[in-house]
């Protein structure tokens, strides 16, 4: 990478810099300028996974986004907009759009963190007076957290670098200009990215989108390790819970949810090893939160699948399916406005205060519980074998004319036995594993579309009772629907053809001895020494 | 990628001003737009302050011994590059002769690009030759400036015969009344007939104006130091106008 951000020592003067470069350029001196820059990302780092920053800068004159190379050595694009914004469908349609469109998809351009910077701004001119580069003196203070209260002291300074941005068709000056800054004007070559500096700054690490919890003590007490992955869990909850408030991102609930569901099905399992009088207060209270976040996702997911819905139709009933898209936002807009409710509520913080206590309590010293005491590769190997020959079993009476209440069935046993191995993967040979997580997803996403496009045939005859109802229906949306009705149904039968090819791969002998082989025989853990 | 060509067979009917600033409107609201100066006398170029000079002239594009990508330049205004002028523009006709599939050069040229850009401007040179052949078919729209004069309308006629011999079946020919001055009494009268003839003429009408001329001594693009003169906001209003064609 070469970047072109070179720091400029702290015992070194920014005007002394300065002085001396323009011994070796013509420059021209343009506004000083106090900016804002705030850098975005998605929930899963998208932009920065990709190598990628994406920043928009603000000052006076207006904002400007900008998408560049870590290290700032190839700008891919500038962007002149009126807001940060947090979709790349608030863009205009642009050569930029698209191709930012490849990286962050329908993904959310979250505010990850600002930095208030002063900058001197030059251009280098050549004999026409024409402009063929341009330098930025930037000085950053402390930045501060998206949503947060800005910190900025007035000597909190980060330090100051040049930031050389080339112009297509000048080459030979920029290489010109860094040689001259490094051996005339003695900076360095930047080591970080001003982005990284500061991410840094606000003890956030790029790239991670949720920790796992990682059990890899197999001797660790069942009750001690179930307690620390609940910890985790209740902590991704906390995490997400600003993201749904403000509605950045659809995800934000997503994960939300799936921590809820995982404690939810980790709480079943762990019977045995944490007092039953304790938990099915929790149980209930889980349960519930489960239950009155489901709309707000459900509007969401109908929305998100929105493009595709409309592909299903002919291309002349497309725009008849408008209205339908129009009632989901409105009922999105309710149903967010109930879980912001839900969050705010004294259950919600009961809830979340009590879990929290107790699951800071210490291990209680006399075991009466079965399994709280043994380690934990032993429970979570038998479990894993339970829930697993449960599958086998659900599956297996699985026949062609099977109702769909038994193909969901075997997909909550599925995702309970998903959970199951995640959690507790590291204890095992991670090839094996891998293989036994991926042959089991195959599975998974037959039975998740199927019951989806179960669902969404029910909902949507609903929806079309509600709209009727609500603001009335004209006869071409409402056949647009019935035909997305009947589409539906057609693709689910193609799926639910597919579903036992899915599940004889799942339940392979070869599949099947590689469970055996992990969860019934494995005596010693891993890498361990019991 | 839309290729937009400013086209007239006639020379001095205000091309060059149209396409520098409707370049520099598109570029302005965030679209990534190319200008290519295809004019020998290099005039877009000068009014960028880049020299008209391609490295390995034009026979190293052409024999594609260099991507044209490596010949843009990028102007002083953000989002806007330029392919500069070469004086050995003016032997084009004789080069694209040498060439296979002469007539299609340019649309295999600029292709490479449209990943990149939004928009390419091409600020033809006054003539009709394989060169604009060559314009015809890589442009989407064809926009003819034209003086409400007898001449111009003469040239633009012509123009006219020519597409009704050989159609382009994609291009969407545009024509604009330019360098208008209603003191004129030629210009008042060439006018009504222009609009009450031609259908297809833009409502929006650039004026003569010395803020035009006086481009080429700020050497830049009108728009960008005086977007409130009355020739700025005719450009302005024939970039929305433009864009409802596209």
């Amino acid at each position: 990478m070469n970047t072109l951000i070179f720091d400029i020592p702290r015992n070194q003067s920014v005007k002394a810099t300065e002085s001396l470069f323009r011994q070796h350029f013509h420059l021209r001196k343009q506004v000083d300028r106090v900016t804002t820059r705030t850098y975005l990302d998605t929930f899963d780092w998208r932009v920065f996974k990709s190598g990628g920053v994406l920043e928009a800068e603000s000052d006076k004159t207006g904002i400007w986004l900008t998408w560049r190379s870590l290290g700032a050595d190839q700008v891919y694009g500038r962007y002149p907009v009126t807001r940060i914004p947090r979709f790349v469908s608030d863009l205009k349609v642009t050569g930029f759009r698209k191709r930012l469109e490849k990286v962050l998809g329908v993904r959310a351009m979250v505010p990850i963190v600002n930095v208030q910077s002063r900058s001197h701004v030059f251009t280098v001119l050549n004999l026409q007076a024409k402009t063929v580069l341009r330098i930025e003196i930037q000085s950053d203070r402390a930045p501060y957290q998206s949503g947060g209260k800005s910190r900025i002291r007035r000597k909190a300074m980060l330090g100051s670098r040049i930031h050389v941005f080339p112009m297509k068709g000048y080459e030979k000056t920029v290489d010109n200009a860094c040689t001259v800054l490094q051996e005339k004007c003695h900076l360095i070559p930047a080591v970080t990215d001003p982005v990284l500096t500061a991410l840094a700054a606000i003890g956030c690490e790029p790239g991670i989108v949720s920790q796992k919890p990682t059990v890899a003590d197999p001797v660790q007490r069942t009750d001690t390790t179930a307690k620390y992955i609940f910890r985790h869990l209740l902590e991704t909850m906390v995490q997400n819970e600003n993201g749904v408030r403000q509605e950045i991102d659809s995800e934000f609930l997503h994960d939300f949810r799936v921590a809820v569901r995982r404690t939810r099905s980790l709480l079943v399992q762990m019977n045995n090893v944490l007092s039953r009088q304790r938990i099915s207060g929790f149980s209930r209270e889980f349960s519930w939160l489960g239950k009155v976040t489901g709309p707000s996702r459900d509007m969401d997911v109908y929305l998100l699948s929105f493009d595709s819905f409309k592909l299903l139709l002919p291309k002349e009933m497309r725009k008849d399916l408008m209205p339908l898209q129009e009632f989901l936002g409105r009922h999105r807009v309710t149903e967010y406005q109930r879980l912001i409710r839900v969050l705010d509520s004294e259950r919600y913080r009961v809830l979340k205060r009590n879990w929290k206590r107790f699951l800071g309590l210490p291990p209680p010293k006399r075991l009466s519980l079965q399994n709280a005491g043994r380690p934990i590769i032993d429970v979570a190997s038998e479990k894993i074998w339970h829930v697993y020959r449960k599958a086998i079993n659900q599956g297996n009476l699985i026949l062609p004319e099977a109702p769909a209440t038994s193909l969901h069935q075997l997909r909550k046993t599925c995702k309970k036995l998903r959970y199951l191995i995640e959690f507790f993967q590291d204890l095992y040979k991670k090839n094996k594993v891998s293989r036994l997580i991926n042959s089991l997803k195959v599975l998974q996403n037959n039975l998740g579309e199927y019951q989806d496009l179960v669902v969404q045939q029910i909902t949507i005859k609903k929806f079309i009772h509600a709209m009727e109802e609500e603001t009335g229906l004209t006869d071409n949306t409402r056949n647009a629907m019935e035909m997305l009705v009947f589409r539906l149904e057609q693709r689910n039968l193609r799926v639910r053809m597919e579903f036992a090819e899915r599940f004889s791969e799942f339940s392979s002998p070869a599949n099947h001895k590689l469970y055996r082989q992990i969860f019934t025989t494995q005596k010693k853990p891993y890498g361990g020494t019991r | 990628m839309k290729v937009l060509a400013t086209y007239s067979i006639k020379g001095g009917v205000g091309k060059t001003a149209a396409a520098v600033n409707l370049a520099y409107l598109a570029a302005s609201e965030g679209f990534h737009t190319l200008l290519w100066d295809l004019d020998p006398q290099g005039a877009a170029s000068f009014n960028f302050r880049i020299k008209p000079k391609v490295k390995g002239g034009l026979r190293s594009v052409l024999l594609c011994k260099r991507q044209l990508d490596e010949v843009i330049k990028e102007t002083d205004f953000l989002g806007l590059d330029l392919i500069p002028s070469d004086f050995s523009y003016r032997n084009l006709d004789l080069k694209l002769y040498d060439a296979r599939k002469p007539d299609k050069q340019f649309r295999s040229l600029i292709e490479p690009l449209a990943q990149e850009y939004d928009f390419l401007f091409l600020d033809c040179a006054p003539s009709i030759s394989l060169v604009s052949e060559n314009v015809f078919r890589a442009a989407d729209l064809l926009l003819v400036p034209l003086i409400p004069t007898p001449l111009s309308m003469r040239s633009y006629d012509q123009l006219l015969r020519y597409f009704r011999k050989s159609p382009v079946n994609h291009l969407a020919l545009l024509p604009f009344v330019s360098m208008i001055d209603i003191r004129k009494r030629l210009h008042k009268e060439t006018l009504n007939s222009i609009f009450y003839d031609r259908k297809n003429v833009m409502r929006a009408m650039i004026p003569y104006a010395s803020q035009v001329e006086l481009m080429t001594v700020r050497q830049a693009p009108l728009c960008s130091y005086d977007k409130h003169s009355v020739p700025a906001l005719a450009f302005a209003r024939l970039w929305e106008e433009i864009k409802t064609h596209l």
